[in-house]
């Protein structure tokens, strides 16, 4: 048995040493050249582009008509784009340096981002990019893009579209409600307050079997939820990620306004998959009005027309003319100053103010493993050109980052409304940082412990969360998990 | 005190090689100096010059590859690559594995190096006692017939050594790094001694997370091996009585469940249990929306293990019946005839005939089953799919296992994956494993008891 430990300590013994040992290289500085070495020169001739776009794109012939379109441009150079066949949440991170990844992803900028920081994604010569010309592209899109590498600040993808809640409703359901600044949004879903009244109405005359929501959401979702947080002060990153704003201003009525909208939503907005049932549910009417992004437009749209030509036998061409009529987006509703849902509004200046959100930019990047660096640009310029973002907005419904793709005739009404928030200040994008992850997970945690105290052990009313108090102690205590968990993670 | 007998017994080997040299022969010399030469001057020609020959291909490796294995395995790399800028660098990884590779080539050539001395100096004594010393040929034959298990052995131990010591090596060399998915290849990994140990048991989080698991772990394994045993005993039993009719079909309900896949069974019990599932619609009928019960939900804690266990129990009973029908299929009936006789009541023959019978024939299937429960990765995985962040635990919630947080950890998330602390917890999971395998298995009736019922 000595003999054995003997030798188990001189093996592991060394292993416990090695820390540390040798004099290793790293943190390179380079020149802007020498970043972009890789886009010198002509482009790779007879190559094959793995590109991996979102789902919905996929689903609605978006990309084929994308890939079609590239193949056909570029073919006398031999350079073919194709599906790379992966699943949309791929971690390049993980299969890129493995040979496995695609060339070139569409992705959200804080997991693009992530992949900057280990050098998985390449730095793009800017310059050579359409999308980045004089005024085609807003700063406030292209800045989640950034980051300082080498000593200067070097762009990392290409901003495709902008993501930030949305409100979602059919114009027929409140056909019969006030809309007295004649604005073409109805009166009940301009302030928290008064949706919330309308939906406790709504759902009182409801029956257990077909029950009936006047307002839904993703209670899980951190993304739509953080929004009610930012809009009282709170904030995700100071100078440092060592400065977490949670609990900053007077953020815990934005707790409370989640409690109040838990009160009268469906329990199953807690559950993981809300998201997708609300198009149905906005389609058959269970849900009145829901927010989510603007990407995910046509999947309410076609749950809409599927709606129309099954259920109301209608032809499919009057089904998508009516869908397209009916199916409304508007910007999210305006909070109460007292971050109470129950308080009569009489005057909505100066009793409520308009509602900040979560936002994002969707974009195109290049792998840092892709063996045709040149061609891969090629794709991206092409991707992100004024004619393709348009395609992009009028197939799938998103909301472009180009300001003149937004500003086009024939996409999306909501778009200026988008750009207008965001150029407003009132879209708050997701800080580009790897310790984002932390954030989400306690705040994950956190929001799960207020809306089960009032949907599942208040039963309409919170219990453990009843005071301004306990929800501060509340906000203060996942300051403190999720700097643990970055302490983890560092 | 103990140092000093730590050092000695670690220098023991060393004496008794000396002590070897002292006495051997010059042929055992020649050979320590080259591999064969001994050989070759015993008259073995053949037989030396192949192992010359391996010497010399292994000498190559080493100059050419191995020693660079060898020193990548304690530097794991020493250029950070950066792909932006086209620089290659070093693959830590690449470097642990070949590094492993490396020391497995090295012990293996130590062991033809120690065979190849005691080969010549045994070689070499048999020529002075006057007895023949086997040629070329002899030696081919003596390889395949009486050493025949040598041949045959060889390719499969190339095998385990590649294919299941190597990767073992590997996750166990993990844990003393600080390789996660955020200090990867391009990055360079680093060896962090018993860092991830140490976080384990440290870091507040983590601390309490690993104990509520542990807790939770011990507890379910016990629980549901309980039920999942006994359970099938008890439908075993009821379905054997003579007083039951249609047996045949009654065994027939619980293979129904056993032939559907057992996570298309957890996904249909997830829905059942969720908010929006028949279970709670029936509550919500029956009593109004307070008698709702939210089962599955993130902080969920014992409704939650309820169901998981209720879940596993229905998936492995059928497997368990089928094991306790066969069992006691076997058993005497002469036995229970007597113990009538004897006036034993029905608890008694099940406690002092039935018991002892079943639990000697099974107690292997039984402590694979409870280690198989420990370690039932599928019931939390399927049943609270994407529940990971529960409050109060750092990527867990309060029905995962040990295995389940590994996975969380080293995979899921789809954030940051720590795979040196995973790693080190599934050190923890095989030492917590094996340590109770071992004491059971030993001190199981089965091993103790082996002439028993024969």
């Amino acid at each position: 048995m000595k003999k054995l430990i003997a030798i188990v300590l001189a093996a592991v013994t060394p292993v416990a040493l090695f820390a540390g040992c040798g004099e290793r290289g790293g943190g390179q500085t380079a020149t802007y050249e020498q970043v972009m070495a890789k886009f010198e020169g002509e482009p790779e001739k007879n190559v094959t582009l793995k590109v991996l776009d979102n789902d919905i794109a996929r689903e609605q012939g978006y990309f084929d008509q994308l890939i079609g379109a590239f193949n056909e441009k570029y073919a006398k150079y031999g350079i073919k784009a194709e599906d790379a066949n992966m699943s949309q949440y791929t971690d390049l991170e993980k299969n890129g340096p493995l040979g496995y990844g695609p060339d070139v992803l569409y992705d959200a900028n804080d997991k693009i981002m992530r992949y900057a920081e280990n050098n998985h994604v390449l730095a793009l010569p800017t310059e050579k990019l359409e999308a980045y010309g004089e005024g085609k592209t807003d700063s406030a899109v292209t800045e989640p893009y950034s980051m300082n590498k080498y000593g200067m600040d070097l762009q990392f993808g290409v901003p495709i579209n902008v993501q930030t809640p949305v409100m979602y409703y059919l114009k027929d359901t409140f056909a019969k409600e006030a809309d007295a600044d004649g604005d073409g949004t109805p009166d009940v879903l301009e302030t928290y307050n008064a949706l919330y009244a309308y939906s406790k109405g709504v759902r009182a005359n409801s029956t257990v079997d077909n029950p009936v929501f006047g307002y839904a959401q993703s209670l899980n979702n951190e993304y739509f939820n953080f929004g009610y947080l930012l809009s009282y002060g709170a904030y995700i990153f100071g100078d440092s990620t060592s400065d977490i704003g949670l609990a900053n201003g007077e953020s815990y009525k934005g707790l409370r306004v989640i409690q109040d909208l838990a009160s009268v939503m469906d329990r199953d907005a807690s559950s993981d998959s809300y998201t997708v049932q609300a198009y149905n549910s906005i389609a058959s009417g269970k849900y009145r009005a829901t927010i989510t992004t603007p990407d995910v437009y046509v999947k309410f749209y076609n749950a809409l027309v599927d709606r129309y030509v099954k259920t109301d036998k209608m032809e499919k061409a009057a089904a998508q003319k009516k869908a397209r009529e009916n199916l409304q987006v508007a910007d999210v509703p305006r909070l109460p100053v007292s971050g109470d849902l129950k308080q009569t509004i009489t005057d909505a200046d100066s009793q409520t103010f308009a509602t900040t959100m979560m936002g994002g930019v969707n974009g195109y990047a290049i792998s840092s493993y892709t063996k045709s660096p040149k061609a891969c640009l090629l794709f991206v310029d092409f991707a992100s050109g004024y004619e393709q973002v348009v395609k992009r907005a009028t197939m799938l419904g998103i909301v472009p980052a180009r300001k003149d793709a937004a500003e086009a005739e024939g996409t999306n009404a909501y778009s200026r409304m988008v750009y207008n928030r965001v150029e407003e200040g009132r879209v708050q994008m997701m800080p580009s940082v790897r310790a984002l992850t932390s954030v989400w997970a306690s705040v994950g945690s956190m929001l799960s412990a207020v809306t089960v105290d009032v949907t599942i052990e208040g039963k309409g009313s919170p219990k453990v969360y009843a005071t301004d108090a306990s929800l501060k102690t509340l906000l203060a205590k996942t300051v403190e998990d999720i700097k643990k968990s970055m302490q983890i993670s560092s | 005190m103990r140092q000093d007998k730590m050092l000695r017994a670690a220098g023991e080997p060393f004496r008794k090689l000396g002590r070897f040299f002292k006495t051997c022969g010059t042929s055992a010399k020649c050979s320590a100096a080259l591999m064969g030469l001994g050989q070759i001057r015993n008259g073995q020609v053949g037989k030396g010059v192949v192992l010359m020959l391996a010497e010399i291909a292994f000498l190559a490796y080493f100059v050419l590859v191995g020693a660079k294995d060898l020193i990548g395995l304690f530097t794991l790399g020493l250029t950070e690559g950066d792909p932006i800028l086209g620089i290659a660098g070093d693959n830590s990884i690449t470097m642990l594995i070949r590094g492993v590779l490396s020391v497995i080539v090295l012990l293996g050539m130590a062991y033809l190096y120690v065979q190849n001395v005691r080969d010549a100096e045994k070689t070499a004594l048999r020529a002075q006692a006057g007895r023949p010393v086997n040629g070329f040929r002899q030696s081919l034959r003596t390889l395949l017939d009486e050493k025949f298990y040598f041949v045959t052995l060889a390719l499969p131990v190339a095998g385990v050594l590649l294919f299941n010591v190597l990767p073992i090596v590997f996750t166990v060399l993990t844990a003393f790094t600080d390789y996660s998915s955020n200090v990867a290849p391009p990055r360079l990994v680093s060896w962090i001694g018993f860092g991830n140990f140490a976080e384990l048991f440290t870091k507040v989080s983590y601390v309490s997370t690993i104990g509520k698991i542990f807790y939770w772990n011990v507890i379910w394994a016990v629980l549901s091996t309980f039920f999942s045993y006994f359970g099938g005993l008890c439908l075993a039993l009821l379905i054997n009585k003579k007083c039951v009719r249609g047996k045949t079909v009654w065994r027939a309900f619980p293979i129904l469940a056993y032939a559907v896949p057992g996570f298309i069974t957890m996904i249909g019990f997830r829905y059942m249990f969720s908010g929006m599932g028949p279970i709670n619609w029936l509550l919500v009928k029956l009593w109004g929306e307070g008698a709702s019960v939210d089962f599955l939900d993130i902080n969920s804690v014992w409704a939650a293990r309820a169901v998981c266990l209720l879940v596993n129990t229905w998936v492995t009973v059928p497997a368990s019946m089928l094991l306790s029908t066969s069992v006691l299929s076997n058993m005497n009936k002469d036995m229970y005839e007597a113990a009538d006789l004897d006036g034993a009541n029905g608890m008694q023959q099940f406690v002092y005939l039935t018991l002892p019978f079943v639990f000697f024939a099974t107690m292997p299937i039984l402590i694979s089953q409870f280690i198989g429960n420990f370690n039932n990765f599928g019931i939390s995985f399927f049943l609270r799919r994407g529940v990971i962040n529960a409050a109060e635990y750092e990527r867990a919630n309060s029905t995962d296992l040990l295995i389940n947080w590994l996975y969380n950890l080293a995979l899921g998330g789809g954030s940051d994956n720590y795979y040196g602390i995973a790693s080190a917890v599934s050190i923890l999971i095989f030492v917590i494993t094996g340590t109770f395998s071992l004491i059971a298995y030993v001190t199981s009736p089965s091993y103790k008891r082996e002439d028993t019922y024969k």
